[in-house]
């Protein structure tokens, strides 16, 4: 299988002489045609690991390509080949859905013509195409991030990078997105980067998953590879197990050394 | 015993009020109270020393009463007008919720957050009073009649304060349910001081006083003023001057002044604590959201100037994006208002030069161009990774900030340097034609330099924008005008383009650099 995005010791370090490590090393192969879930705990470092990968930030070390375009020298093949639904997106919310759609459209140089079939296509997928003249001021934060879902996809990117795609949504809203993207990956061939909290989502959806903690990715395999080697039943068991987690004992330790009670 | 609630409100209103000062926070008070007694006891007195002369020749005009009337009306609307203008930007929004769930009477939460603000507004009351009272003191009051007088304008000032609160916590309930009714309120926020702007320029450089002298002492100004508790504290202030020391003549026209200041303070706070619970609620006053409709000429128009495709598409959308916020096209509406005043207000009809008539155009202008333009980055940084995660995406965003800022600016530029050069008697069309040019080319590098300002100093809410505002509106035209000082025509006019044009390339190359390194 082709390997379409491969980093090389990918890193990225903030702070003083570097000393915060937001991503440390990281050494990762997605082939073609795969959906591949990051795994970790809140300031893991995914979402850098998402802006690196997209071209929108460049690495402190090491370097990282994506469809064979180099993610600093070719910033711009690999900005158009990609498509970014980011964790806390921007949003015009002056504009319509159908605008946004059409502005988001436009920045990636899509066709007149085609650009407008496509929008109807993800507006009637997502239910949205009643709505589609009213701002985005008014939508609710599902329907906002069905809008950035399409937004995304609107200029047909080879490789999509979803940053918490279902976080915000309703159970058939987080449904319509997991079938699409199922659909995305099976149907359409698209290699789709998911990161995200939802431990059902990444195991039903994900072909192989990556475990990352404090920038260090800690493995990567298929739910069953990693359930073997953290000896755990459940991938959130797993997870936790591997990336530290509280013991649920600890949670209400307090009210047994004071009142119990304010 | 329990402390009160409204005192527990007016604690953290204090504390979010002198949050940015936190560090300073325990010793502040004594700051302050050390800095108003200097004032009172040294800087006042010096300030009015000066001006004693002419104040005493006024005080015994015939429009002192009125003017004074209207001076003390406008600190009064002031101090309504700042809590509205405040409270209606909507910086602090996401606390209502966890108050109203908590156990609190409404009434508790309008008064916490009245005494919370008022340290704030008396040292502003000290400020305005000690001036009155080191005018007052020279014509040889004494210290009853400074004691009346300080309270009479606590009295007024606070009613103020309290009023102005209480409208700003109704508007604020009526206009935060939808996204609409909070950017009229922002709007709201910027223009409501504009007819107390008005009235101060109508005071300082419109001729009110002339106005006011020359139509006698009982003009409708007057009769309208009558009513309000302002003009009883001047009623107070005139009587106590022209009786200094003697308030033995005066002591019924004191009583029925400083009662009604008395029972409009204390009816005010209790008509404001029964109408509290209209004041705080969560309830939705409707689900309507804005539809808009299909594009029409105007933004095919637009279209058509990005060249059609993909680039007037965008041009477009900034367009929507842009003139479908009220606080924008407010932000233009003050400005404009702003310079309208000056010209009727300040403005001379016999400028000795085309130049001189143009000279304030370069701050508005600058100010105008930081206002539209410096708001790129004001829908956060994640608004700009849109374009920065597309392929040349931060040179599409510059290119079509620009000509956005451009269309907006350069026809209101054009119109107001016409009408400000027109004006000037016996001008050629030459004259008129090459002025203009000259400031079509400051309007194009003030909209430029104001882009790259704010991109090199990007700032993600209103409040902090402010700074970029005042760098663009007073550091760039100073620099831009320096030639004057040691220049005649033409080689100043040479220098004032050429300065304007390469700020104008230096800041917007070192936005766009800058837009590309951002993380």
């Amino acid at each position: 299988m082709k390997e379409l995005i491969r980093t090389d010791k990918l890193s990225k370090y903030y702070g003083k002489n570097g000393s915060i490590k937001a991503v440390d090393k990281l050494d990762l192969k997605v082939y073609e045609g795969e959906t591949f879930g990051l795994l970790g705990p809140n300031g893991a470092g995914k979402t850098t690991i998402i802006r690196m990968l997209s071209g929108i930030i460049s690495p402190s070390n090491g370097t990282a390509s994506v469809n064979g375009f180099d993610i600093v020298k070719q910033d711009i093949e690999v900005k158009r080949i990609t498509g970014l639904l980011a964790e806390s997106p921007g949003l015009y919310d002056k504009l319509s859905a159908y605008e946004f759609l059409e502005f988001m459209g436009a920045l990636y140089e899509v066709p007149e013509n085609i650009l407008k079939q496509r929008i109807d296509h993800y507006l009637k997928i997502f239910a949205l195409d009643g709505r589609q003249d009213y701002l985005l001021e008014g939508f609710s934060r599902g329907m906002k991030q069905k809008v950035l879902i399409a937004a995304a996809m609107v200029h047909d990117p080879a490789i999509i990078f979803l940053d918490e795609p279902t976080s915000a949504l309703d159970p058939r809203a987080a449904l319509t997105v997991k079938h699409l993207l199922k659909e995305l990956s099976e149907d359409a061939g698209k290699t789709i980067f998911v990161s995200s909290h939802i431990l059902p989502i990444i195991e039903e959806l994900c072909d192989r998953i990556g475990i990352i903690n404090e920038g260090k990715l800690i493995t990567v395999g298929t739910v069953e590879e990693i359930l073997t080697q953290a000896e755990k039943p459940t991938l959130e068991e797993a997870f936790i197990a591997m990336t530290g987690g509280v013991d649920k004992k600890e949670l209400l330790a307090w009210r047994e050394q004071g009142n119990g009670s304010a | 015993m329990a402390v009160p609630k409204w005192l527990i409100i007016a604690r953290n209103e204090y504390l979010i009020s002198t949050s940015s000062i936190r560090k300073i926070r325990q010793i502040f008070p004594f700051l302050v109270i050390i800095f108003l007694g200097v004032y009172l006891g040294y800087i006042a007195p010096r300030i009015v020393d000066v001006l004693l002369d002419d104040f005493l020749l006024f005080f015994l005009s015939q429009t002192a009463l009125t003017m004074i009337r209207l001076i003390l009306f406008m600190f009064f609307l002031w101090f309504i007008i700042f809590p509205i203008a405040n409270t209606l930007k909507f910086e602090h929004m996401d606390n209502k919720e966890l108050l109203l769930s908590a156990p609190l009477k409404s009434s508790d939460l309008l008064m916490g957050k009245f005494l919370g603000q008022a340290p704030i507004y008396c040292i502003f009351i000290t400020l305005i009073t000690g001036f009155f009272t080191a005018l007052l003191i020279p014509l040889g009051i004494d210290m009853l009649q400074v004691i009346i007088i300080v309270l009479a304008f606590v009295l007024i000032l606070l009613s103020a304060e309290w009023i102005g609160i209480l409208i700003a916590s109704i508007l604020r309930t009526r206009l935060e349910k939808s996204a609409r009714g909070k950017d009229i309120g922002k709007a709201l926020s910027m223009i409501i001081a504009l007819p107390l702007i008005a009235l101060m320029y109508a005071i300082i450089g419109g001729g009110l006083m002339d106005a006011v002298e020359s139509s006698g002492t009982s003009t409708p100004v007057d009769n309208l003023l009558m009513m309000l508790p302002s003009t009883w504290g001047a009623n107070i202030i005139m009587d106590f001057g022209l009786n200094p020391g003697d308030i033995s003549s005066v002591w019924q026209d004191t009583i029925i002044n400083f009662g009604g200041l008395a029972f409009f303070f204390i009816a005010s706070l209790w008509i404001g604590s029964k109408l509290a619970d209209r004041v705080y609620s969560l309830e939705a006053m409707g689900f309507s959201s804005s539809m808009v409709m299909r594009d029409g000429y105007f933004y095919k128009a637009i279209k058509k100037i990005g060249g059609g495709q993909s680039f007037g598409i965008l041009l477009a959308s900034a367009f929507k994006d842009y003139s479908r916020r009220y606080e924008n096209l407010s932000k233009i509406i003050y400005i404009v208002s702003l310079m309208i005043m000056l010209k009727v207000f300040f403005g001379s009809d016999d400028a000795e030069s085309p130049l001189d008539a143009v000279i304030l155009l370069f701050f508005i202008f600058s100010l105008l161009a930081a206002f539209v333009v410096g708001e790129v980055t004001l829908r956060g940084k994640e608004a700009l990774f849109i374009f920065k995660k597309a392929p040349s995406g931060e040179g599409k965003l510059i290119k079509t900030r620009l000509i956005m800022g451009l269309l907006i600016i350069l026809p209101i530029g054009v119109l107001i340097t016409l009408y400000s050069l027109i004006i000037i008697p016996q001008i050629s069309i030459i004259m008129i034609l090459g002025y203009t040019a000259v400031m079509i080319i400051v309007v194009m590098s003030n909209v430029a330099s104001a882009l790259g300002i704010a991109i090199l100093n990007p700032v993600y809410n209103e409040k902090e924008s402010m700074v970029n505002v005042m760098i663009m509106a007073m550091i760039v035209p100073q620099i831009s005008l320096m030639s004057l000082i040691f220049l005649d025509d033409p080689w100043n006019i040479i220098i004032i383009i050429v300065t304007n044009c390469v700020l104008g390339a230096l800041l917007l190359s070192l936005g766009t650099l800058k837009l590309k390194r951002m993380e």
